[in-house]
């Protein structure tokens, strides 16, 4: 089910500022209350398939350490995106969170 | 331990080497972080730990492959409307050249010429038809957010497909056009101007092989994938 989500996820993970791989997971992780806990690789083929689709950008930097470390940045298109991504789950979660919280209603005698 | 894991994926990726390389170095920078961060002292199974929490190498190189499969797949898409757009205007500009130099055919060669015309006319439409329809069908498919390999790839299959028929039908035509060239250079005594049908049917043959190696290169990395998806389930 979370992975359905990841682009949403990832989106919004990236949207505090530009991020490479890892920290974009503990972001994910900190901001979930450590309760998206994702197989750490899965995130890559996310963040090429955003990029592919132009929602992000990324460029080489040196870190610390001297690796070289790739960074991605939110483009305007996916801070759009995000943005869309965001009104429709505000709207889904109204929706379902009406289903689930209705009373259930009493059965009519026969 | 870093190392082989890095080794698996990049090895998984060889069909790719631009992309194979950037993921080892972004995986390799992910795993080294992932075990400073370890608060175990013991080193080895910082790594462990690190090299289990990414997954199996394989399923992500699966991933990585469909999403390369994509660009290459738009990338062919756009070259085949090029090469589609580009022939119609050098159709367009060589028949302009002849009426302007005012060059014949010979008398008993017209009826085969005006039969090669008709079938280069109804094999260039057929082509730009199909070749329409595979750059709409390659280029506004969405990727699936799950990158699910099986579902991906039947559009994969059906998107060669029409690539394929578009490219052997504008062969045919391309080497109808050729035949025509042929006649018309027989029909007079060779010149310079006899260089313009020449190099047009160079650039005909040219765009052609581009188009062949790239479907080729398509279907290579779909087998490939197809292959890493299968092993990447049985482990």
């Amino acid at each position: 089910m979370l992975k359905g989500h990841l682009d949403m996820i990832v989106l919004a993970a990236l949207s505090a500022g530009p991020a490479h791989g890892y920290a974009v997971i503990e972001e994910i992780r900190r901001k979930s209350g450590q309760a998206f806990d994702l197989p750490e690789g899965t995130i890559y083929p996310a963040l090429h398939r955003l990029e592919q689709a132009g929602l992000l950008s990324s460029r080489w930097v040196v870190a610390e350490s001297g690796r070289q470390r790739r960074v991605y940045t939110l483009t305007r298109r996916g801070e759009r995106a995000l943005t869309e991504r965001r009104a429709i789950w505000r709207q889904f979660c109204e929706a379902m969170g009406g289903v689930l919280t209705s009373a259930p209603r009493r059965r009519r005698p026969a | 331990m870093i190392s082989e894991y890095l080794d698996t994926l990049e090895a998984a990726l060889r069909f790719d080497r631009s992309l194979a390389l950037r993921v080892r170095q972004e995986f390799e920078d992910h795993l080294r972080e992932a075990v400073a961060a370890d608060p175990s002292e013991d080193r080895g199974q910082a790594e462990q730990r690190a090299i289990a929490n990414c997954g199996d190498p394989r399923a992500i190189a699966t991933e990585l492959a469909v999403i390369s499969l994509a660009r290459r797949t738009k990338r062919l898409a756009v070259v085949i409307v090029l090469v589609l757009v580009g022939m119609l205007l050098l159709m367009r500009g060589l028949m302009a050249w002849y009426a302007a130099i005012q060059w014949v055919i010979c008398d008993d060669m017209k009826p085969l010429a005006a039969t090669i015309g008709i079938v280069i006319r109804y094999t260039f439409w057929t082509a730009t038809f199909i070749g329409a329809a595979a750059w709409a069908y390659g280029s506004l498919h969405r990727l699936p957010s799950d990158y699910a390999y099986a579902q991906y790839s039947r559009h994969l299959n059906r998107f060669r497909m029409l690539s394929s028929i578009a490219t052997a039908v504008l062969l045919v035509c391309m080497l109808s056009g050729g035949a025509l060239a042929m006649i018309r250079l027989t029909s007079t005594n060779p010149s310079i101007a006899s260089l313009i049908p020449v190099l047009s049917v160079a650039l005909e043959l040219l765009a052609a092989g581009t188009l062949v190696i790239l479907l080729r290169g398509l279907t290579r990395q779909a087998e490939f994938t197809a292959g890493l998806h299968k092993a990447s389930r049985h482990q």
